[in-house]
């Protein structure tokens, strides 16, 4: 078979082919001359002798027949190289383009001046909020703090109380107290208590007037997702408690997810049950805490369970399998979805830390985590006392001593704080000046060993670019609302009077 | 020392011919293996996994291959590897240095690493890309190219031919094809050389890599379909269980090197069961037993330990003719299988139902054999109640394909055995069950594509940009472009097999379409300070044509019972994918003849433009502003004017303008026609 290329011939001459702009990668290996390889290989692998001659080293046979065919240009280089012997202008290179300036690292293009100075206040204004260098001489002697701190160690007691078994264990009790702790509810602890009895009691009414059997678990639990997920209404109001069901509201609508701020970087406030009851919205934290209490009240069994940055339901059915429920979405959802969600998820999954069932002790001992995790967030870390306290009490509820993510963290968090410390106070701007640093050193492998025993969990972040996207689809959904013109945190009751009195 | 060497290979080749031989000296091979592994497990001898897989498959093939060419072959490859990842080291601009912020917060991502681990990370994932690359993906160097190595859907678990899950074969064979564990093994093997800290991980009947990307993130790596899949994905199509997984049975990442080692020697045993077809293969025994007792959660070895089992209880039946389970239980094969089967309950491993075997086998062989219609699988959240569909969606990640909640039964099926899984005892035992297996359960076959297009591809190689792709040839579009990035306009390059069915002889076609080709080419380009158009065609002739799929010229004798003059209608046509050109007029070779040389030239550029979507200036898909300026007569010396109609009669040859209106049209066409 005759091959002719007529522009190959004509215009390319030695076949060597020119580099690819733009595609770096095998950009090294254009100048090689054609057969390099084979030559190298020859001359590395020596011929075997055979009785039938010289025969070549299967490495050499497999070059020359499997592995090897001379190579035709592909098409992009093809076109580019017509592209180059087009009379073409030459492009002047722009110094500032932003292919030529990027992090190679993180593959980021420079940042604009804009980017820095926000950059710079944001820095500014975490120093001015946390710097503990700043506060530690004074701060943490002032009377304010050392009552605070009083009031988050009798948060910690009562916790403790429930988990020994000296008080009631109650899920809706526990948050309270813990989000009392760090303070400024929109709710108090009597209209807290008084907003999931009424969201309990309309619940009963609502299955006992659409017949559905109280004690079958899959009915509770049906019901339970049609008051978060949906919009429900109560027809006579003739009820299983005749004193209760004259007050009751008339219909319920759904909870909506709160996209502004919804990692509660800005606002602690974000993350609160109390903020979900008094507002009707929340986010995958909050509302599965929503769906825990009125379980509670119902007097039915359900699970918090963890993912990676989320938290969701699990439950039993009526015949005993267990079922996942995501609150914000009001779907059902297999393991397998969510385990797709991280690249590498079953090594952390062995290790008690995602998709397993929480129990109530174990539920509450995550709310006393979430206790450190006020503290940090109201006083930064101290001398990481009382957070290592929170952590190191709740911590042995969980598989194995550690199978909470949170607590971990947190204790990472406190183990760099510390290291902080050292550096800061030695003057270090980098940590290779550590080496030969007794007290540095010894606060770098603390720190370390905490980390790499994160690792080791099999705990990892989200890839930054599935992370960033994620972010942004949050942040468009936010601004929607806020053209909607919703106000996610304003007070707002989801009982409502129904539209249709014909309902009744 | 040259002559030395080639003397001491000479020698040995004759010995290996000698010694190629009967079954007895096949079996020292394995007892042979045998110990060597079992030295490697007891720390008698350095643990390789290069020469652990060697020696396992060297066993099964008589030793035909001799460890200096496996060796030297990995050689090459680790070498070729070794110079791509130099070629892209990046790392002499980046910067590894841990700084420590002076205000506000700490970023703990930054400190958790030293530069010297950093550094690690960044070497460890260029090399690890490196062989993805090279095993996955058409790697080109100087004037040569790597083809990737092929995955081996015929058969997939080695049933056919077992040399299909061995490296050798994959190094060595025609077809450079193997199934999941010979890709991977060569992968470890590689990556073993290269320092590169990637991991063999296990799940049911499958095996993959695991690496970590530059910031010390984990991720999977699937070298049969070159993807990077999440867990969720392997969990679902390996039917892996919670249980499995927490008990560490599936999804494990093999951290210690005895562990692969163990891997070996199950293969080892299985070598020896497809060699001689023992049943209840004592060899086979010993080999899981011993994995067993270096790694007591290899599931392959337990599996391997139940086959074997239960072929010697079927033995014993079918010796004493029994056919109770209670009557079998005098065996004491019958307890150790027993024992076995519950340990595989206990540790949440459950066989992979039928029907999914049936769904994955038809898929992986493009068989057809699967079922047409499957059952929805999705699980109902309240099986006792009657609720709206709205109520219950599910959301399941094979889209309800396959069962995602699992549920322990009863009585479950563990090959020949049905186990009580209550009272832990086996209550039925069926040797037959086994000949109706689909698959092997011991053997490492499936690939695995991420089943959730609905979440992003993960990659751990975004330090590179993601660039592994570039080595991909497009396919297909015979027309191509790259548009213009400073001016209107586009650049096309047409490529064009030519076949020659007419008189002509073959060297003065190609001689015609030689001289052609500049005309055509400036034909189909225009250069004004606003547009810029330009074509390139290419020709190479072959002595066959798939008129399905090819883009060709066919030279043509004039058609039959038609008298061919110059600038005729019948000089040329056009179809989707072939042009027609006359090639000689009643056996007359017309191709280098000067007065036909100009009109073939044209026609041939005319017939180009139609296959690039340009029709006649009067036709019907001639745009409006091309029939407007048709009408008005500005167009009489246009490219696509039909020959009939051009107004000097049949005798035009100059008629070569495209307008740009015309030129945008082919862009239009030709930008649909290439891949996406």
């Amino acid at each position: 078979m005759a091959i002719w290329v007529m522009q190959c011939t004509a215009q390319s001459g030695t076949g060597v082919l020119a580099p690819v702009q733009g595609q770096g990668i095998w950009e090294r290996y254009a100048n090689w001359p054609e057969k390099y390889m084979l030559h190298y290989t020859q001359a590395l692998f020596l011929p075997t002798l055979t009785p039938f001659g010289l025969q070549d080293s299967p490495a050499v046979v497999a070059l020359k027949e499997g592995m090897m065919r001379p190579r035709k240009p592909t098409k992009a280089e093809e076109v580019a190289q017509r592209q180059q012997k087009v009379a073409f202008p030459p492009q002047p290179v722009d110094p500032n383009a932003a292919n030529a300036s990027r992090n190679p690292w993180n593959n980021q293009a420079p940042r604009s001046p804009n980017d820095e100075l926000r950059e710079l206040a944001a820095s500014l204004n975490a120093v001015a909020t946390v710097n503990d260098r700043m506060d530690r001489a004074g701060y943490y002697a002032t009377q304010a703090y050392k009552e605070d701190l009083q009031r988050y160690q009798a948060a910690f007691n009562h916790l403790q109380d429930m988990l020994e078994g000296r008080a009631a264990l109650s899920i809706a009790e526990a948050r309270y107290i813990v989000e009392s702790a760090y303070g400024g509810l929109p709710m108090d602890h009597k209209a807290y208590n008084a907003e999931i009895d009424r969201s309990a009691a309309f619940i009963r009414q609502w299955m006992h007037e659409n017949g559905m059997d109280g004690r079958n678990p899959d009915a509770v639990h049906l019901a339970i997702q049609k008051f978060m997920g949906d919009s429900l209404t109560l027809r006579n109001g003739k009820g299983i408690d005749r004193s209760r069901t004259a007050e009751l509201p008339t219909m319920h609508v759904p909870f909506k997810y709160d996209y502004i701020d919804c990692r509660a970087v800005e606002d602690p406030h974000n993350h609160f049950l109390t903020k979900t009851l008094a507002t009707g919205t929340g986010q995958c934290l909050t509302l599965p805490y929503v769906y825990l209490v009125l379980a509670e009240a119902l007097g039915v069994e359900a699970h918090l369970s963890f993912m990676p940055q989320h938290a969701f339901i699990k439950y039993r059915n009526s015949k005993g399998v267990m079922e996942n429920y995501e609150t914000t979405v009001d779907w059902h959802m297999s393991d397998n979805e969510y385990m797709e969600r991280m690249p590498v998820m079953a090594s952390a999954l062995a290790n008690g830390i995602y998709l397993q069932p929480l129990d109530k002790e174990q539920t509450v001992a995550s709310i006393m985590i979430d206790l450190a995790d006020c503290y940090y967030r109201e006083h930064w870390v101290a001398d990481g006392a009382f957070m290592e306290q929170c952590i190191d009490y709740a911590m042995p509820w969980f598989k194995n001593g550690e199978g909470n993510r949170e607590g971990l963290l947190l204790r990472n968090l406190v183990r760099a704080s510390q290291l902080d410390r050292v550096l800061q106070k030695q003057g270090m701007d980098d940590l290779g000046q550590i080496a030969g640093n007794p007290e540095a050193e010894r606060a770098y492998r603390a720190f370390r060993a905490s980390a790499d025993r994160i690792s080791e969990l099999g705990i990892q972040d989200f890839p930054e670019e599935v992370y960033n996207a994620m972010l942004e689809k949050h942040d468009a959904r936010g601004r929607l609302q806020q053209a909607q013109g919703m106000d996610t945190k304003a007070a707002r009751s989801l009982f409502v009077p129904a539209p249709n009195p014909a309902h009744r | 020392m040259k002559a030395v060497r080639i003397l001491f290979l000479g020698l040995a080749l004759l010995f290996i011919t000698i010694v190629v031989a009967g079954p007895d000296t096949t079996r020292t091979c394995f007892e042979q293996a045998y110990s060597e592994l079992q030295d490697m497990l007891e720390g008698n001898r350095v643990m390789s996994f290069e020469r652990a897989v060697y020696i396992s498959e060297a066993a099964y093939l008589d030793d035909t291959i001799g460890y200096d060419n496996f060796r030297s072959t990995l050689d090459a490859y680790q070498y070729f590897i070794g110079q791509l990842a130099k070629a892209n080291d990046g790392s002499d601009t980046m910067d590894f240095r841990v700084p420590v912020p002076r205000a506000g917060r700490l970023d703990i991502r930054t400190l958790k690493h030293t530069e010297g681990e950093k550094r690690a990370f960044y070497h460890n994932v260029l090399h690890n890309w490196a062989i993805f690359a090279f095993l996955t993906d058409t790697t080109r160097f100087g004037g040569f190219e790597h083809l990737p190595l092929g995955y081996q859907y015929a058969d997939p678990f080695g049933m056919k031919d077992w040399r299909h899950s061995q490296v050798t074969n994959l190094l060595f064979g025609q077809e450079r094809k193997g199934n999941c564990f010979a890709l991977v093994a060569l992968y470890k093997i590689l990556a073993d050389r290269l320092h590169s800290g990637a991991y063999i991980c296990t799940a049911p009947q499958h095996i993959y890599i695991q690496h970590q990307d530059h910031k010390g993130d984990w991720y999977n790596v699937e070298l049969a379909t070159g993807t990077h899949p999440g867990d969720g994905s392997i969990k679902t199509l390996t039917y892996t269980w919670n249980e499995g997984i927490t008990s560490g049975i599936a999804l494990r990442r093999l951290k210690e090197e005895r562990q692969n080692i163990a891997l070996c020697l199950v293969n080892l045993g299985m070598g020896h069961q497809h060699k001689f077809a023992v049943q209840g293969d004592a060899f086979a025994l010993q080999c899981a037993d011993l994995a067993l007792k270096h790694d007591p959660k290899n599931l392959n070895a337990m599996l391997l330990r139940q086959q074997v089992l239960e072929e010697r209880v079927a033995v014993y039946a079918e010796e004493k003719n029994l056919t109770t389970v209670e009557q079998m239980r005098k065996t004491p094969a019958f307890s150790q299988l027993e024992e076995q089967v519950v340990q595989l309950n206990a540790l949440g491993y459950h066989p992979m139902p039928r029907y999914m075997q049936e769904i994955i086998l038809a898929e992986l062989e493009h068989s057809d054999r699967g079922p047409y219609i499957t059952k929805n699988r999705t699980p109902d959240p309240f099986p006792s109640l009657n609720v709206a569909p709205k109520d219950k969606r599910y959301s399941t990640l094979s889209l309800g394909r396959f069962e995602e909640v699992h549920v322990q039964k009863r009585y479950e099926v563990y090959g020949s055995v049905t186990l009580d899984t209550r009272e832990k005892r086996i209550t039925e035992f069926r040797p037959d069950m086994r000949e109706e297996l689909l698959i092997d359960p011991v053997a490492f076959a499936w690939s695995i594509d991420p089943l959730a297009a609905k979440y992003p591809q993960w990659s751990p190689y975004a330090f590179s940009g993601n660039r592994v792709i570039d080595g991909v040839e497009l396919e297909g579009a015979e027309w191509s472009r790259i548009p213009n990035a400073n001016s209107n306009g586009a650049q096309f390059a047409v490529k064009l097999k030519v076949i020659n069915s007419s008189g002509a002889s073959d060297k003065n076609v190609m001689d015609m379409l030689s001289k052609m080709g500049p005309e055509v080419n400036s034909a189909l380009s225009i250069n004004t300070d606003k547009y810029k158009y330009s074509t390139k065609v290419q020709f190479e002739l072959v002595s066959e044509i798939k008129p399905a799929t090819d883009f060709y010229i066919e030279m043509v004798d004039a058609p039959p019972g038609e008298t061919v003059k110059l600038g005729s209608t019948k000089l040329g046509e056009s179809q989707i994918n072939r042009i027609a050109l006359v090639g000689s007029v009643g056996g007359e070779d017309v191709t280098n003849n000067e007065t036909w040389s100009p009109y073939l030239t044209r026609a041939l550029a005319h017939e180009l433009g139609h296959t690039a979507g340009v029709d006649h200036p009067d036709g019907d898909r001639a745009t409006e502003l091309v029939k407007k300026a048709y009408k008005a007569g500005i167009m009489d010396n246009n490219l696509m004017i039909h020959d009939i109609k051009l107004k000097d009669g049949y005798n035009q040859t100059n008629a070569r303008n495209v307008a740009v209106d015309q030129f945008e049209t082919m862009d239009k066409t030709v930008e649909k026609q290439e891949p996406k």
